[in-house]
C-alpha cells in the first residue's frame, strides 16, 4: 500500500505549491510505512516430552527416559532451565522445571516504525513523538493469548542436571495456566543514546 | 516447604514529620536526579492492557500450587484476576478500551550496560547491567500511570477459604532500578524501588467473592526504598549448595579498621571517611503515607524517613 | 581452407586480420583416384562424392590479432585419441539434391584435439592446456536464398567425448559427454545493420528456428573422482548478428543475439549425484521456457587480457517443475525476470556501472599487503605455490543488475521477491590443483538489495516481509567488500557430490536486516565477518539436498546496530557473534507441511482437527528445511589455525574518536560466553543431537484479523476481529469482513505458513559476564545456565503487512 499512498499524497500536494517540488525526505518518511510481518499461530513446548525422554534412543540417560504423553505429569517430561546464581563451585542452582504447554495467538506484528508525531501528554505540552523523531522496532501484542495446559515449577537444586552426582531438588511452587489472557498494545524497542 | 526467617539490623534515625502536598506525587528526595541521557535499549509499552484470571475472559485455570500450610495441607492460590490497565479501571471492572502507555519515548524504561566508575554507580572498573524505570521528571503524566490489581483465591486442602484483593491506582515506579555486576565470585547488585500511588486498597472476601470485609486503604503513598550501595555494600542473591535461597544486603562490619571501646569508629581511623559518607549520603529509604484508613475510619498519616538498612539477611530453610 | 570457405559461402571477407603463422601439415592424405572405364560403366548416375580423410595435424600457433594485440593458440593438434603420433580419420559424403541443396554428411571417428596453451601477447603464463576427445556424426544441408545469403538445416551428434582442462599438471574433466543438436532451419545473411558505434556497419545475420539440443556428461571429475553428472534437453530459437569492430580500438567483434527457449514440457536440466553404492539421485528442473536478449556483446584482445563486455542483457526464465531426489512432490516452480545493463551517470562518472569481463591468462595474485589482516595469512597460503608462469584463468569482472524479479509458486500461490538490484566488481582466479578446483576472489565489492515482496500476482502492491528470508540466512540488502578463497573437491559425504573448503572475510560491510524499499529499517553496519568452512559437502540424496558442514567457525563483528538509515540511524552499540560448529547439517527437502491443524492436533484421518484448532491443507508442494546445528564447546579447530568458541557480546558506552566513529573494546560489555550443545550430561558428553530445527514452508492463505475497531492506516474501516479479505485476485484493494464465506476465504492475504519444530537435548551457556574496558578479564555474573530437554513446535503464519 505504500506506493499507492505516496501517489495520492502527491496529487493533493501539487496545487498548493507554486514551483514543482518533489516531496521532501521527511515527509516521505511520514507516509511510507516500514516493512513488517503479521504472525499468527501457536507455540507448543514438550507436548509429548522432549528428545531426552525418547526411550528408543539408547544414548539418553536412564533418569530421563520416560513415556511422556499429553496426560503424563512426570517432572522429567518438561523442559528445564537451571541458572547458577552463586560462585559456580559451591553454590546451588535456581531452576524452572517441567515447562510444558501451548501458547496460541493471533496477530502478533513485527515491524519498524518511524515516530515523529503523536504521544501527546493529555493535550498540554509538546508531543513526545515529535521530540523523539526516530525509529522504533514495534512488536504488536496479539490482543489475546490462549494458554493451554501451560505449567512450570520453580525449584532449586544442588546441581544443574538430574544426572549430576549429588543431585537434590526442592520444588518451591508450581504455576498452572489454562485460559485466555488479554494482552493488548505495542511493545516499542529503540536504542537510547550512547553506543 | 520453606520457612523464611528474617534477621534485620535496622537503625531508625530522625523521623521527619513534614506536611507536603502530594497531589503531583513529588519525589521525597532530590538525590537521584538520574542522567536524562540514557544509553542502551529503551522500552515503552503503548496502549497496553493486561488482563487474565479465572474470573475473566471465559475463565480457565490460573493457579500457584505446591505450597503447604503449617500442618502440611496443600495450599493452592488461584488468581481470579490480575490486570494492568489505564486509570479509571474501577477495581478491574473497566478494562476494555482503557489502555495505558507505560514509559515515554523521551524517558523510557531502559536496559543498559553502565560504567561502574560513574559517580552514582560506585563500582570500580566493572561493567554494571542496569534495568531502570523512567527517570523522575516532575512526576509522570496521568496517561502513563497504570491501574494494577490482583485477586487471589485461597484454597486449603481442596476447600476454598478466602479471596484477597489488592488494587493500586495510578501507579508510578519512576526512578526505580536494579543494577547487577559480578564480583567476589558471585553476582552483586544494588536496588532502588520507588512506588508512588494515590490509593492502594486491600480487602478480603469470602470464597465466592462476596461478603467482603472492611477495606484497608493507603492514600497518597510515596515509598522510596534503596538497598545497597555499589561495591561498598552490595546486595546479593544466591542459592547455596543445600538448595536454599539467601538474599543479603551486605554488612558494614569490618569497614572500620579498628573500633573503639564502645564499638564506634573514630575520626582518623582508616575507613572512617567512607563510613561517614555512608551515614550522611548513603542509601536511605523513605515512606510517606498520606492517610491510612480502615473501613472508612481514618488513622492519619505516617512517615518514615532516612531509614538505612545496614544489614539484612533473608534465608530459607527446609522444615 | 580459407579459400574453400570463401568460394562455398560467397561472402566478403570480414574486416579482421587472421594470420596463419607456422602452419605445418604433417600427414594428410586425400584418396582421389580417377575411376577406370570398367568401374565407370557401373555407375548409375548417382550424385555425390565421398571423401575419406585421415589427418594428423600439428599447428605451432594460431593467432588472432586485434588492434595489435595477439591472442595465440599454441600447439594445436588433431590426432588419434590413443596415440598422439597417429592419424584420426573421418569420412565426408557430399551430394547435391534436385533443388540445389548441398548435403554434407560427415562421420568423424574418435579424434583428439589438443591445445598446449593460450597466451596473450606472449604472456609468461597461459590459460592452461585443453584436450577434447570426440567422435561425431553430422548432417549439414545448405542452399542459397533468393535475396542473397544461405539457408539450410543441420543435425550433429557427438558421443563419447571428454573435455579436459589442465593447469600446472592437474586436470579437471567432463567425461563421456554426449551432445545432439538439430536445427530445422537456419539462415545466414550478410545484411544486418548496426549503428551503435556512431557509424553504420554491416554484418552477418544468423537465424535458427527450432534449435533442439540435448546433452549429457558422464561425470565432471577431478583426478578421477566424480562430482556428478549433468544432462539436459532444450528447444530454442535464436537470432544473432555479428559485426566487425569491438569496444576498444577499431578491431574486434560485436555480437547481438535474441534467444527464445521454446515452451516445451520436455525441456529439462538434471544433475545426478551417485552415492558410494552407485545409486543416483537427481536435482531436476523441467518444463522451462524463457528468453535472453543480448545487446552489444563485444570481444577485444587487449594488451594483457581478453576483454568481453555487453551493454545489456535482459530476459526471463520459468521452470515449471523442480524436483529433488526421487520425490514425486515438487518444491514448486520458479520464474525469473532480469535486466543487466550499463548505467552512465551524466553528472558524475564515478557512479558509472558496467558489465565487463576481462580474462587474463595465468594467475594474477592479489596485493597481500592491502588485504585485511584477518584474511591475509589464508590468502598467502592459498597462492603459495603459484608463480607468474603458473597456468590458470584470472578474471576481472564488473556487473550491474538493474532489476530482477524472482517468483516462487507453491500450489499456484505466488510470492515475488521484487526489485532485486546489484552491482559490483571482483577479481577472481581459477585453476585446477591436485584433485581440486581453486577459486580465489579478492576485492569483491558491491551491493545488492531486495525492495520487498509482492504476493498474489506480479503487480500487487509492494509489501514488507523479506525479513522472512533471515531464517535461511539470506539478508535483504548488503553492501559488501569480500575476499574469499575456496577449494572445491569432488566427492560429497558419500559417493559423488561436491566438497568445499574456504576462508572468507567481509570487511566493513552493511547488512540490512529488516528494511523497506527506501533502505530504512534495522541495519548492521560496519560489519567485519570472518568465516572459515572446512569439509562442507553437498549431496543430492533420495529425500533431498543435504549440506553437511564438517566444521565451521566465524566471527561477525557488527560495529553499529542501527535503527533507521544505514548511515545516520541511532546505534544500539556493537554486537559481536562468534560461532563454532562441528558436524552441522542443513537439508532441503521437497514438500511442505501438507495437512495441518493450527492451535490443536490433527485427527486420525488427517483431514480435520480433533477438537479445537483450524484445519489447513497446504498442498503437496512447498519446501522443508531441516537444520542441525551442533554448537561445539570452545576449543582449537581441527586444522589448528584458530581457537574458536560460541559467544555473543553486546557493547555500548564506547569512546568516540570522531563524531559518529566509536572505538571497539572501549565500552562496557555483556557477554554470553561459550554456549554449546551436548547430548544431556554436560560439555564432556557427545554432541550428536545438537540443536535441531525442522521447518515446513508453504505459501498459503493466512487469517489476518483487525486489531482494533476503526480505520486503518490505508483508510479502510473495520471492527475488532474482522478478517482482511481482498476484493479480487488482483489483490490491490481489500475490505474487512466479520465472517467470510468459503469463496472469500480464498482471497485471504497470502503469506508464508511455517510448521516448525526446534529441539535440543542440552544447551549450555558457560557464563554470563560483564566486562569493563579498564579490566582485561570479564567479571562473571552467572556461572552457568543449563537448558535441557526442549521440544518446541510452532505453527506460524507470517504474512507481510503493508
Amino acid at each position: 500500500m505504500k506506493k499507492i499512498i505516496m501517489n495520492v499524497f502527491a496529487l493533493i500536494y501539487f496545487p498548493c505549491v507554486i514551483a514543482l517540488e518533489p516531496l521532501a525526505e521527511d515527509e516521505l518518511k511520514n507516509i511510507l510505512g516500514q516493512g513488517g510481518v503479521y504472525l499468527t499461530g501457536d507455540i507448543t513446548i514438550n507436548e509429548t516430552g522432549g528428545p531426552l525422554n525418547n526411550a528408543a534412543d539408547a544414548s539418553n540417560p536412564a533418569v530421563w527416559q520416560k513415556n511422556c504423553t499429553t496426560a503424563s505429569t512426570d517432572k522429567r517430561c518438561g523442559a528445564r532451565i537451571a541458572v547458577n546464581a552463586g560462585d559456580g563451585v559451591n553454590s546451588g542452582w535456581l531452576v524452572l522445571d517441567n515447562i510444558r504447554g501451548r501458547f496460541s495467538f493471533e496477530g502478533m506484528t513485527l515491524k519498524t516504525r518511524t515516530i515523529n508525531s503523536g504521544f501527546d501528554d493529555d493535550g498540554n505540552g509538546t508531543s513526545d513523538g515529535a521530540a523523539f523523531n526516530g525509529d522504533v522496532l514495534e512488536i504488536g501484542l496479539p490482543n489475546t493469548i490462549k494458554y493451554t495446559n501451560v505449567s512450570y515449577t520453580l525449584a532449586n537444586s544442588s546441581t544443574a542436571r538430574p544426572t549430576d552426582v549429588g543431585f537434590n531438588q526442592t520444588d518451591i511452587f508450581n504455576v498452572k495456566i489454562d485460559g485466555d489472557i488479554s494482552l493488548q498494545g505495542n511493545l516499542l524497542l529503540f536504542p537510547t543514546g550512547n553506543p | 516447604m520453606k520457612l523464611v526467617s528474617l534477621k534485620t539490623n535496622a537503625v531508625m534515625s530522625i523521623i521527619l514529620f513534614s506536611q507536603l502536598s502530594y497531589s503531583d506525587l513529588e519525589m521525597l528526595t532530590d538525590k537521584h536526579l538520574g542522567n536524562v541521557d540514557g544509553a542502551g535499549i529503551g522500552i515503552v509499552l503503548e496502549d497496553f492492557i493486561f488482563n487474565g484470571g479465572e474470573a475473566v475472559n471465559g475463565g480457565g485455570t490460573f493457579e500457584i500450587s505446591g505450597l503447604q500450610s503449617s500442618d502440611n495441607k496443600p495450599v493452592v492460590l488461584g488468581i481470579s484476576q490480575f490486570y494492568i490497565a489505564g486509570s479509571g479501571s474501577d477495581q478491574g471492572t473497566n478494562i476494555d478500551n482503557n489502555p495505558v502507555n507505560i514509559g515515554r519515548l523521551t524517558n523510557p524504561f531502559n536496559l543498559e550496560l553502565r560504567d561502574g566508575n560513574d559517580l552514582d554507580v560506585g563500582v570500580t572498573d566493572k561493567a554494571v547491567f542496569e534495568f531502570s524505570a523512567p527517570t523522575i521528571l516532575n512526576g509522570s503524566r496521568l496517561s502513563e500511570r497504570p491501574d494494577m490489581g490482583i485477586r487471589f483465591d485461597l484454597e486449603i486442602d481442596g476447600v476454598s477459604h478466602q479471596s484477597l484483593e489488592n488494587h493500586i491506582e495510578s501507579l508510578s515506579i519512576d526512578g526505580s532500578y536494579i543494577r547487577l555486576w559480578g564480583g567476589n565470585g558471585r553476582m552483586e547488585g544494588e536496588l532502588a524501588l520507588n512506588v508512588y500511588t494515590p490509593n492502594i486498597e486491600f480487602f478480603a472476601c469470602d470464597s465466592t467473592g462476596l461478603n467482603c470485609g472492611e477495606t484497608v486503604s493507603f492514600q497518597n503513598v510515596s515509598i522510596e526504598l534503596e538497598l545497597g550501595q555499589g561495591e561498598y555494600q552490595p546486595v546479593t542473591f544466591e542459592v547455596d549448595s543445600t538448595g536454599n535461597f539467601i538474599f543479603e544486603v551486605g554488612t558494614l562490619e569490618g569497614k572500620c579498621a579498628s573500633t573503639n571501646g564502645t564499638g564506634g569508629c573514630d575520626s582518623g581511623t582508616a575507613g572512617y571517611t567512607e563510613l561517614n559518607d555512608y551515614y550522611t549520603t548513603g542509601p536511605a529509604s523513605n515512606t510517606y503515607i498520606g492517610n491510612v484508613s480502615v473501613g472508612g475510619q481514618s488513622f492519619g498519616s505516617t512517615t518514615i524517613s532516612n531509614l538505612q538498612i545496614q544489614y539484612l539477611e533473608v534465608k530459607s530453610h527446609d522444615l | 581452407m580459407k579459400l574453400l570457405n570463401s568460394k562455398l559461402l560467397n561472402i566478403k571477407p570480414l574486416n579482421t586480420q587472421l594470420l596463419l603463422i607456422g602452419l605445418s601439415l604433417s600427414t594428410s592424405s586425400f584418396a582421389l583416384k580417377a575411376l577406370d572405364d570398367a568401374s565407370l560403366s557401373g555407375v548409375q548416375g548417382q550424385a555425390g562424392l565421398t571423401i575419406e580423410q585421415s589427418q594428423l595435424l600439428n599447428i605451432g600457433s594460431l593467432t588472432y590479432t586485434d588492434d595489435g594485440n595477439d591472442l595465440s593458440i599454441e600447439g594445436l593438434r588433431f590426432s588419434s585419441q590413443t596415440n598422439v603420433d597417429e592419424v584420426a580419420s573421418r569420412t565426408y559424403i557430399m551430394d547435391v539434391s534436385e533443388d540445389g541443396t548441398l548435403r554434407v554428411q560427415s562421420d568423424i571417428k574418435p579424434t583428439q584435439m589438443h591445445i598446449d596453451g593460450i597466451r596473450i601477447n606472449n604472456s609468461a603464463a597461459s590459460f592452461g592446456d585443453f584436450t577434447l576427445n570426440y567422435e561425431a556424426v553430422t548432417n549439414f544441408n545448405i542452399k542459397g536464398m533468393a535475396g542473397g545469403g544461405l539457408e539450410g538445416s543441420f543435425t550433429v551428434g557427438i558421443s563419447n567425448a571428454d573435455m579436459i582442462w589442465k593447469t600446472n599438471g592437474h586436470s579437471m574433466s567432463f567425461d563421456n559427454i554426449g551432445y545432439n543438436a538439430s536445427v530445422d532451419n537456419f539462415t545466414f545473411e550478410y545484411d544486418a545493420i548496426d549503428n551503435s558505434k556512431g557509424f553504420i556497419r554491416t554484418g552477418l545475420d544468423i537465424g535458427m528456428d527450432n534449435f533442439d539440443f540435448s546433452f549429457s556428461t558422464g561425470a565432471l571429475s577431478l583426478a578421477g573422482v566424480s562430482l556428478g553428472e549433468l544432462a539436459g534437453d532444450l528447444a530454442l530459437s535464436a537470432n544473432a548478428q555479428i559485426f566487425a569492430g569491438g569496444r576498444y580500438g577499431d578491431e574486434g567483434l560485436t555480437f547481438h543475439s535474441q534467444v527464445s527457449i521454446l515452451s516445451d514440457t520436455d525441456n529439462y536440466v538434471r544433475f545426478t549425484d551417485y552415492d558410494s553404492v552407485g545409486e543416483g539421485n537427481d536435482l531436476f528442473m523441467g518444463d522451462f521456457s524463457g528468453s535472453v536478449n543480448l545487446t552489444n556483446l563485444t570481444l577485444d584482445v587487449e594488451s594483457d587480457h581478453l576483454a568481453i563486455g555487453f551493454d545489456q542483457m535482459d530476459g526471463s526464465f520459468k521452470a515449471g517443475t523442480i524436483l529433488i531426489g526421487d520425490s514425486s512432490k515438487p518444491i514448486g516452480s520458479i520464474e525469473l525476470e532480469f535486466l543487466l545493463s550499463d548505467y552512465i551517470d551524466a553528472g558524475n562518472s564515478a557512479n558509472n556501472r558496467y558489465n565487463r569481463f576481462q580474462l587474463y591468462p595465468g594467475i594474477r595474485q592479489p596485493d597481500f599487503a592491502a588485504m585485511p589482516d584477518q584474511i591475509k595469512s589464508y590468502a598467502e597460503s592459498f597462492y603459495f605455490d603459484q608463480t607468474p608462469t603458473s597456468e590458470g584463468l584470472s578474471l576481472a569482472t564488473q556487473w550491474n543488475l538493474t532489476n530482477a524479479e524472482l517468483s516462487y509458486i507453491d500450489d499456484g500461490r505466488l510470492v515475488v521477491f521484487s526489485g532485486i538490484q546489484s552491482f559490483g566488481s571482483a577479481n577472481t582466479t581459477i585453476d585446477v590443483r591436485d584433485k581440486k578446483i581453486a577459486i580465489g576472489i579478492s576485492d569483491l565489492k558491491g551491493s545488492y538489495s531486495i525492495d520487498g515482496l509482492r504476493v498474489g500476482n506480479k503487480t500487487a502492491p509492494l509489501q514488507g516481509g523479506a525479513e522472512l528470508l533471515l531464517s535461511l540466512e539470506v539478508y535483504q540488502a548488503m553492501d559488501f567488500d569480500i575476499d574469499g578463497f575456496t577449494e572445491i573437491t569432488a566427492g560429497g559425504a558419500s559417493g559423488g557430490g561436491i566438497r568445499i573448503d574456504g576462508d572468507y572475510f567481509f570487511s566493513n560491510s552493511n547488512i540490512g536486516l529488516s528494511i523497506d524499499e527506501n533502505g530504512e529499517g534495522i541495519w548492521a553496519t560496519g560489519v567485519n565477518y570472518d568465516i572459515h568452512l572446512r569439509d562442507i559437502t553437498f549431496d543430492v540424496e533420495g529425500d533431498g539436498l543435504k549440506i553437511n558442514r564438517g566444521e565451521q567457525w566465524s566471527t561477525m563483528d557488527i560495529t553499529n546496530l542501527r535503527w533507521g538509515n544505514k548511515e545516520t540511524g541511532t546505534s544500539l552499540g556493537r554486537v559481536k557473534l562468534e560461532r563454532f560448529e562441528k558436524n552441522s547439517l542443513l537439508a532441503i527437502m521437497p514438500g511442505g507441511a501438507g495437512q495441518v491443524c493450527v492451535g490443536g492436533s490433527l485427527n486420525a484421518a488427517g483431514d480435520g482437527c480433533s477438537g479445537v484448532g483450524r484445519f489447513e491443507d497446504r498442498g503437496e508442494q512447498g519446501m522443508t528445511v531441516s537444520l542441525k546445528a551442533a554448537f561445539a564447546n570452545a576449543g582449537t579447530t581441527t586444522d589448528g589455525t584458530a581457537i574458536a568458541r560460541n559467544r555473543l557480546t553486546w557493547e555500548n558506552n564506547r569512546t568516540e574518536n570522531s563524531p559518529g566513529e566509536y572505538i571497539n573494546d572501549t565500552g562496557t560489555q555483556i557477554i554470553f560466553d561459550n554456549y554449546s550443545t551436548n547430548d544431556g550430561t554436560g560439555t564432556t558428553d557427545s554432541n550428536d543431537y545438537g540443536l535441531q530445527a525442522n521447518l515446513n514452508i508453504d505459501v498459503f492463505e493466512t487469517k489476518v484479523l483487525k486489531k482494533s475497531t476503526g480505520t486503518d492506516a490505508n483508510g479502510v474501516a473495520g471492527n475488532l476481529g474482522d478478517e482482511l479479505i481482498y476484493d479480487s485476485s488482483a489483490r490491490d484493494s481489500y475490505v474487512y469482513i466479520a465472517s467470510p464465506d468459503a469463496a472469500q476465504k480464498t482471497l485471504r492475504p497470502l503469506g508464508f505458513a511455517v510448521q516448525g519444530n526446534v529441539s535440543f537435548k542440552e544447551l549450555n551457556i558457560d557464563a554470563v559476564q560483564l566486562k569493563h574496558p579498564n579490566v582485561a578479564t570479564p567479571q562473571t555474573v552467572f556461572y552457568g545456565v543449563v537448558m535441557q530437554n526442549l521440544d518446541l513446535t510452532t505453527n506460524l503464519t507470517a504474512t507481510p503487512i503493508q
